[in-house]
């Protein structure tokens, strides 16, 4: 029976618990919850006393590195408990605190194992050894993103929103309760009361673009098996050996510029999309488009996928039972609060259709529970935590330069190819001719002004994801050297399962188009002399993982190279304006 | 304005609106309009009128989509083409089943009684199975609209026939249910229209094909008891 949240803003939270850490020889350690939103992230994993109402976030702790082996927590109290002790019963704490999701590399610090990582590695463990009809093991916790298998009677399985608009309130709904169960199974363990889960900018430059190690080492601190690590074909090997994710794969640039939520043309958040939505121009949002789908890709690479055998966060079915998929997912959660924070219209939808659409999860209970988006619009008030980061409009850096107003009718149709292409792992480049009638409106929408330029990939059809992340670029040159000037996205089939799934019982139909937004790139292209109506490329380029800094010549990917690229279909691609 | 250009299909829902405004005054000029046991060409011609109204509804998200696909200057010709193509393969259905019918009822003598009956349950059971599902969630599904001249023209057609085929395999049997009924009840037409738009169009509609079958089960079961 579903249990509708009601006033979460009552949810009572709980902080560190000195009887807890400090007694039962849990290997982790322990920090109080942060008393509210903070500007500073804090990497350390040690043990702090209480911040007292109102006082100003703890500085850096003494001690500079955590111990290299799991050991018990020291007690703040002279004299620590030799012995374990029984697992105490958990106490509530003052609430009113708030539990901070922290940047994966400021964790860990020197040490990949920090405790909070330490914790997720050991809670993971504990929720794969629960059976799969349970509400909170790690199996029906994946299934309810996606699955291959045959739920249990009743089971909400399945459940994930991709491309529209609730795509974010969905997700942060599935990491709201995940991050409780995982926090009540750290808890258990002894574990930092105030577990929350860590997100990865994956966006910082070298290491931040790199898988985090603690999910690149095989082992854990005691030699046990790291859940956290799964290597190749479960990932992608150049990545896995400390490769660079390429920047046109992490950037959320084209996604922060949007001002609108939802749009018919393009927005941050997804289109108001319905079961026969027919690839409309704003069915995915930009967010959703890059960085999720992209990340979502290139982790896996070209590996060969099937039912959850290949790589698990290329595909739906099987994204959630990567581990880094919490943290990627968490990210993304991230930038919406920023994407808000920064202000200049930026506003979820009041649409009641939006706010009051029900969905089912399950909590730390295992008992089934209903939320909906208009109980999730703010994650400090209503779900009791908040990033490391999280700041206001007044603090936000600039932002890309602004898009412009939405347009006041639909975009117009001035060209498309005639012939279908193929993209099968190589770079392709196809011409729009806009027709003669239109050159004039399409030179007007490249120019600075409320035009907007879209370029459509229309009529996608592939038998696999390749596990390829096209970067999608407009006119772009040879000797053009800063390639990301001329992006103006990725072509990722994250859930071309699902699409191809001729039974698939998920909510919401296929998409096969993906819509770009080029009104900035063209606009630069008119300023250089380069946008001419009658000859307009789009180049399809596939991404490529870096090697880390000052290893060029010497860095082993681990990858062999494949023998094809399972190819992509492009019907049609066109260019619009409007 | 600004409503009706983001909603260029509005021409053609103006026909589907004409199409029941007609039907209805068919009703009140006869009370019950033309069965097509009686006639089966005149039962074509209100079959069309009940495809119109009935099926174009539930196609209007495709008549918007090649419309905002096509160039401006081919948007009408584009919708206008698409809508004929997927009426006419509406009409291709019927013309078999409309003959059927008049052979059973008409020349075999079969009680229109349990071949309403019949019809029910199966539209009933049809709901539950794998190609009608299947037909239902493919619904989004596109092929390539070229631009400009015949090929675009040619893939409007093409596109109107991909869907109104997947249509065709989501509803037959729900319309067979029409086809024995004629449009003599405004009831029934009301109640089928709207049961497939939901499934078509909305998300918790989805949701209704297995009570549908349950309902079009009953119904089967009360027909053939004289209830």
């Amino acid at each position: 029976m579903s249990i509708v949240f009601g006033v979460l803003q009552s949810m009572t939270l709980w902080s560190a618990d000195s009887s807890v850490s400090g007694s039962g020889g849990p290997p982790y350690g322990d920090r109080p919850p942060k008393p509210g939103p903070q500007p500073e992230p804090q990497p350390e994993p040690e043990p702090e006393p209480e911040p007292e109402p109102g006082e100003p976030e703890p500085g850096p702790e003494p001690e500079p590195a955590p111990e290299p082996e799991p050991a018990p927590e020291p007690e703040p109290e002279p004299e620590p408990e030799p012995e374990p002790e029984p697992e105490p019963e958990p106490e509530p704490e003052p609430e009113a605190d708030l539990f901070v999701r922290r940047e994966i590399w400021g964790l860990e610090g020197d040490d990949p194992f920090d405790p909070i990582t330490l914790a997720y590695a050991e809670a993971i463990k504990v929720m794969q050894a629960r059976p799969a009809s349970d509400p909170t093991s790690w199996r029906f916790q994946a299934a309810i993103h996606g699955s291959y298998a045959s739920p249990p009677p009743g089971a909400e399985w399945n459940q994930c929103q991709h491309q529209g608009w609730f795509f974010l309130p969905w997700h942060r709904m599935y990491l709201y309760f995940f991050e409780r169960i995982v926090r009540a199974a750290v808890k258990s363990a002894g574990g930092p009361a105030d577990f929350a889960i860590p997100y990865w900018d994956y966006e910082k430059p070298f290491p931040g673009n790199t898988i985090p190690p603690a999910f690149r080492s095989a082992q854990l601190p005691d030699g046990s098996a790291n859940p956290l690590s799964l290597p190749s074909p479960r990932r992608r090997a150049a990545l896995m050996s400390g490769g660079q994710l390429a920047a046109n794969v992490t950037t959320s640039a084209n996604a922060m510029a949007q001002t609108a939520f939802t749009s018919q043309t393009m927005g941050f958040g997804g289109g108001k999309v319905g079961p026969q939505h027919f690839g409309d121009f704003a069915n995915t949002g930009a967010l959703e488009a890059t960085p999720h789908n992209s990340i979502h890709v290139a982790l896996v690479g070209a590996n060969p996928v099937g039912e959850c055998e290949g790589g698990f966060m290329i595909d739906p079915n099987c994204a959630a039972l990567d581990p880094i998929f919490w943290l990627h997912h968490a990210n993304i959660d991230r930038l919406w609060n920023d994407w808000i924070a920064s202000g200049r219209g930026r506003a979820n939808p009041p649409d009641a259709a939006w706010q009051d659409a029900p969905f089912t999860f399950y909590d730390e209970n295992g008992t089934e529970v209903t939320m909906t988006a208009e109980q999730v619009l703010d994650s400090a008030a209503q779900l009791g935590y908040v990033y490391d980061n999280d700041v206001t409009s007044d603090e936000m850096a600039p932002l890309p330069p602004e898009q412009a107003p939405q347009p006041s009718g639909p975009p117009e149709l001035v060209g498309a190819t005639e012939q279908a292409i193929t993209l099968a792992g190589g770079s392709s480049a196809v011409t729009i001719a806009a027709s003669q009638d239109t050159h004039e409106l399409v030179r007007s929408a490249a120019a600075p002004g409320p035009g907007r330029v879209l370029v459509s990939v229309d009529d996608i059809k592939a038998a696999v994801n390749p596990g390829v992340v096209y970067g999608v670029y407009l006119n772009i040159a040879d000797d053009d050297g800063d390639a990301l000037k001329y992006h103006i996205g990725n072509l990722a089939l994250f859930g071309i399962e699902k699409m191809n799934d001729p039974d698939t019982r998920h909510d919401g139909a296929p998409g096969f188009r993906h819509v770009f937004d080029a009104t900035a790139v063209a606009e630069k292209l008119t300023s250089e002399g380069r946008w001419d109506p009658s000859a307009v490329t789009v180049t399809f380029e596939p991404d490529t993982v870096l090697p880390p800094p000052g290893e060029e010549d010497t860095w082993d990917s681990g990858e062999t190279q494949e023998s094809s690229i399972p190819p992509i279909e492009i019907g049609r691609v066109s260019l619009f304006v409007a | 304005m600004l409503t009706l250009r983001w909603r260029p299909e509005w021409r053609v829902a103006i026909v589907a609106v004409a199409a029941w405004i007609a039907l209805l005054a068919g009703l009140g000029v006869h009370g019950v309009l033309l069965g097509p046991h009686h006639d089966p060409f005149a039962g074509l011609a209100v079959w069309t009128l009940m495809v119109v109204a009935m099926m174009v509804p539930v196609t209007l998200p495709a008549v918007r989509y090649v419309a905002l696909n096509s160039m401006r200057r081919r948007q009408q010709r584009a919708m206008a083409l698409y809508t004929a193509v997927y009426v006419g393969v509406w009409v291709l259905f019927g013309l078999p089943a409309l003959g059927l019918d008049h052979l059973l009822v008409t020349h075999l003598g079969i009680s229109e009684q349990v071949l309403l009956a019949i019809v029910l349950a199966l539209a009933g059971g049809w709901q539950l199975t794998r190609t009608k599902r299947r037909a239902l969630y493919a619904c989004g599904r596109t092929v390539p609209l070229p631009p400009l001249g015949r090929r675009a023209d040619a893939g409007c057609a093409r596109f109107a026939v991909v869907h109104g085929w997947r249509c065709v395999q989501s509803c037959w049997a729900i319309m067979l249910v029409m086809v024995v009924i004629g449009h003599s009840s405004l009831v029934w037409m009301v109640a089928l229209t709207a049961l497939v738009v939901a499934e078509e169009l909305t998300v918790r509609g989805r949701r209704l094909t297995e009570p549908a079958a349950a309902v079009l089960a009953l119904a089967a079961t009360a027909v053939a008891l004289g209830v």
